[in-house]
């Protein structure tokens, strides 16, 4: 039989069938079969969430990650000789034969874990998840965009689940950097998933001059170079730089525009005191419509004196994430994580509190290769124009002019980026419908439809009540996203921009004194958000 | 003007052009300067920024 690249893909070596609806007691079986690994107790409590009646245990052979990453230790450590590996899969299915487990569909697959036992004479016996894809909770408020599929090979049965991969670090060739990096690598990486070899090729950690583990690990600009290799253009920001030598941008931001537009992101924080750095993969949030946080003033943006606004990531109440140590598909509450405290109180004047060091020291947010603009970037540029443009819009715009207007003075106005290729877009628009169910005019969808190619930025633009109760807007302005923006304001990157009742075009004009043209779009008022068609209260 | 950016500008004009034929209201034509704000030093600001980053070596044990 060929050896399977993949662990998850592998053919078991033996197969028990479990039923595991009441009475039966997932606290005994860890205890029985697997009382080394904590972690698993959190998987089959989802398991136990989402409603799994049967699971599959299988023995798995050494199959090609197995065996590279079972090379690394041993490269570490000769001596080294014993390691053994079991597929844990789940089912909503009930089934007690192979001949059931035969039939199963991807439908009531449940999700996955494989456990590695690696027994090393220099570092003890280390027991751990080496892997994990469940499916995500079904709360309604949860929003995880961009999952992959996973195809796994249970009793030769071919099924697919889609979500983030939860892994757990061996702290001896790869550590909390790495599990978090193939979370969000996956994402972008042509093979869909990246080994820690490769991550540690491009490292320089060769395991003889070079070891990870026992408090060694990678620094945030391999971890740069490792996304960028799999295939990722990131936008990072470090928040160990002092405040005085950055822009006040809150690390939200950044999460925010990756998990938003279906792309993972990565938050370093500092762990209690003398823990060292942790790294976690975000990949999702929770949305909470009666949030009380864009009510309150540090919810603004500002720019300046001029350009305040409502980031949308204000009704963010939880970012969902996995962290290595404890297990996958946490809610970390947006609160939580914060940046560290200043003290001005301090003799040699403002600096970071010794008292607060756990808090988020760097993030960063991961994109196509062929982003060149960043979610803030997108943001900041799209709240240019939408501004300026706001107050020029032709009478006749209707009532929401108006209560634009009143919004924005009150710096009320809400703002959303979310990448997007430009034939989301026009199949957005071809969705959409204003209160009174009009739709945009097809023969305008239709010509953007031949126009609008690669990877753009949409800003969206609503208040507070009709995003956060209705999911609807009032309009967006579209960037590309290939180009840098610089500082420059040369109206490069503009596409185009809708606004109440109509599309505004660029029609030349140069940067000084830019002209448009506003075309009637033939939708009044406001439309369902990106992502939000045909959900809105009607 | 590179090469792709004169793509651009082409796509844009004829998106212009496209959407201006199948319009049948005319066009309401406006001129809109940028408006005079912080926001090129900010976005300034956030590429050095963005810049150092990239270069940091926050460690991750």
């Amino acid at each position: 039989m060929a050896k399977s690249r993949f662990a998850r893909q592998a053919q078991g070596l033996s197969l028990e069938i479990f039923p595991i609806e009441r009475p039966f007691s997932n606290f005994d079986f860890i205890r029985q079969r697997f009382p080394q690994v904590h972690t698993l107790r959190r998987i089959m409590s989802q398991v136990r969430q989402l409603g799994g009646r049967t699971m599959a245990l299988e023995k798995l052979p050494e199959s090609g990650d197995l065996r590279e990453e079972n090379d690394d230790i041993r490269t570490r450590d000769p001596a080294f000789r014993k390691s053994e590996c079991w597929r844990l899969s789940f089912f909503w299915k009930r089934f007690r034969s192979e001949r059931g487990l035969a039939s199963a569909r991807s439908d009531e697959f449940v999700g996955y874990a494989i456990i590695k036992d690696d027994e090393i004479p220099s570092k003890g016996r280390k027991v751990r998840i080496y892997e994990s894809v469940l499916r995500p909770s079904r709360y309604p408020n949860n929003c995880i965009r961009g999952m992959q599929e996973w195809t796994c090979t249970v009793g030769g049965n071919q099924l697919s689940i889609g979500g983030y991969l939860y892994a757990q670090q061996n702290d001896f060739t790869n550590v909390c950097a790495h599990v978090a990096l193939r979370a969000a690598a996956a994402r972008f990486h042509p093979d869909g998933d990246m080994s820690y070899r490769q991550m540690n090729t491009i490292a320089g950690v060769d395991h003889r001059t070079r070891t990870v583990g026992d408090g060694m690990g990678l620094d945030t600009a391999e971890m740069l170079a490792i996304l960028q290799a799999a295939g990722a253009s990131c936008f990072p920001a470090d928040y160990t730089v002092p405040p005085a030598q950055r822009p006040d941008v809150p690390f939200q931001k950044l999460i925010y525009g990756s998990i938003e537009s279906g792309y993972p992101s990565i938050a370093v924080f500092a762990t209690a005191r003398g823990g060292g750095n942790h790294a976690i993969p975000i990949f999702g949030h929770t949305f909470n419509e009666d949030t009380w946080v864009p009510c309150a003033e540090m919810s603004y943006f500002r720019i300046g004196r001029d350009v305040a606004y409502i980031p949308s990531e204000s009704w963010v109440s939880m970012y969902i994430a996995h962290d290595d140590n404890w297990g996958s598909n946490y809610c970390v509450p947006r609160g939580y994580l914060h940046l560290q405290m200043v003290c001005d109180r301090l003799p040699g004047g403002p600096t970071p509190c010794p008292l607060d060091p756990e808090s988020v020291a760097f993030v960063v947010g991961t994109f196509p290769s062929n982003v060149r603009t960043g979610p803030v970037q997108a943001e900041v540029i799209g709240a240019d124009y939408l501004f300026k443009m706001r107050p020029q819009m032709p009478k006749g715009a209707g009532v929401w002019a108006e209560r634009l207007r009143l919004y924005a003075d009150n710096n009320l106005l809400v703002l959303r980026p979310i990448l997007l290729d430009g034939r989301d877009y026009v199949e957005h628009l071809s969705m959409v419908r204003d209160w009174s169910r009009r739709r945009v005019r097809a023969r305008l969808v239709d010509a953007l439809g031949g126009i609008l190619t690669g990877k753009l930025w949409m800003v969206e633009l609503s208040v507070p009540e009709l995003f956060s109760a209705n999911k609807r807007k009032v309009g967006e302005v579209l960037l590309r996203a290939d180009v840098s923006p610089g500082r420059s304001r040369d109206l490069s990157s503009f596409v185009l921009a809708r606004l109440p009742d109509y599309f505004a075009l660029y029609s030349g004009g140069g940067p000084q004194t830019p002209r448009y043209q506003f075309l009637p779009s033939g939708a009044s008022g406001h439309v369902e958000l990106f992502g939000c068609e045909d959900t809105a209260a009607t | 003007m590179s090469r792709e950016s004169r793509t651009f500008e082409a796509r844009r004009r004829k998106l212009l052009v496209t959407m201006s034929e199948r319009c049948s209201a005319e066009p309401v034509r406006v001129t809109i300067p940028f408006a005079d704000n912080d926001i090129p030093d900010f976005l300034d600001k956030l590429d050095k920024w963005e810049a150092a980053s990239r270069k940091s070596r926050v460690k991750v044990p």
